[in-house]
């Protein structure tokens, strides 16, 4: 009986934990990506200071198209709708995002020669000019919360039966 | 996970992609701010070795103002006659917060939307001057080069690399709000 109730105990704990990743990942992303839809000019200029393409149309489309996908990635992870679909699309962007961050803080440090944490850029994250370990650190806890979602998947609300 | 549970992810994951792409190409097509698909917003851009502006503008004939300059066509009774014109290259958000007195808005990546007034001061124009923000913005060598592409002699423009922020920091007038809105920062 005492295992029975310990074993709902973590099940319920594990579900609140769930539901604040679930909502703190999709929250975000749809915030973020919607800061960017209102503002594409930002975030195309942006996308070009990464110097990925040398063609105008990838360009464009990237700064057009980008953030309504984490819009809809992110508001289908609030949803609990095709969620880890959703956050494998969310895990694939991070760590895109986060290589490219990285890669440009490295060209900042060689060409600047301050200290790497010193560095601050508009990654065009939606959130202006950040600082460079700030962000990593932050990218890698969205990368946690989006491994946890998708190995997760919607999982039980915690005021649900935790055997459904 | 199993085989059958990765073969879901994967399908989930190019459903929402898919989504996604489709919904922000429809999006970015209706929305006022939507950004051109084939438009190159980025003319003539810094390449690696990272040409200076100065001689890129001069390589197009568009001369190049320093603060003592700016300040001497701001004092001249042609501004007043809007024979020199001063454009703005910045954003409407930053404009309206902000900019010289006179000077009008030439948003360059919404070109469209400013045509009709800012073309024919500058057709009239002896001399225009063109700033933004300062420092390493590009939006004013940007507005240049569409006025060139527009017919306007770039004999007759200067750009003034300083920006908004070199004329601000000397304590000289602000105006917020529209052009000759009369309500004065400093």
């Amino acid at each position: 009986m005492r295992t029975k109730t310990a074993f709902v105990s973590t099940r319920r704990a594990f579900a609140v934990l769930h539901l604040a990743v679930r909502l703190g990942l999709g929250g975000i992303f749809v915030y973020t990506g919607i800061a960017k839809v209102i503002d594409p000019v930002s975030f195309l200029k942006a996308v070009r200071s990464y110097e990925l393409t040398a063609s105008p149309y990838f360009l464009n489309s990237i700064a057009a198209i980008l953030p309504w996908l984490e819009i809809l990635a992110g508001a289908f992870i609030l949803i609990g709708f095709m969620t880890r679909g959703a956050s494998a699309v969310l895990l694939s962007l991070l760590t895109g995002f986060t290589a490219v961050i990285l890669w440009r803080a490295i060209g900042l440090l060689q060409s600047n020669g301050d200290s790497f944490c010193a560095i601050y850029f508009d990654c065009g994250c939606g959130l202006g000019e950040v600082g460079v370990c700030g962000k990593l650190l932050q990218n890698f806890a969205l990368c946690l919360g989006a491994v946890l979602v998708l190995l997760a998947g919607r999982h039980p609300m915690p005021w649900q039966n935790p055997g459904a | 996970m199993t085989m059958r549970a990765l073969r879901r992810v994967f399908l989930e994951a190019i459903v929402v992609v898919v989504l996604g792409v489709v919904v922000g190409a429809i999006a970015n097509g209706f929305s006022p701010v939507g950004i051109d698909l084939g438009r190159e917003y980025f003319p003539g851009a810094r390449n690696s070795e990272g040409t200076a502006a100065p001689e890129r503008l001069r390589s197009l004939g568009v001369g190049v103002s320093s603060l003592s300059d700016a300040e001497r066509m701001y004092s001249d009774p042609r501004y007043q006659q809007e024979l020199i014109v001063f454009i703005d290259a910045r954003r409407t958000t930053r404009y309206q917060q902000g900019h010289i007195p006179g000077a009008y808005q030439l948003d360059h990546y919404h070109l469209e939307n400013y045509l009709e007034e800012v073309l024919p001061a500058c057709q009239s124009a002896e001399t225009i001057l063109i700033y933004c923000k300062g420092g390493n913005c590009e939006d004013s060598e940007f507005a240049a080069r569409d006025l060139i592409e527009l017919g306007i002699d770039p004999k007759k423009m200067t750009v003034f690399l300083g920006g908004l922020d070199a004329w601000q920091s000397a304590g000289h007038p602000i105006e917020s709000g529209d052009r000759l809105s009369g309500s004065m920062l400093q």
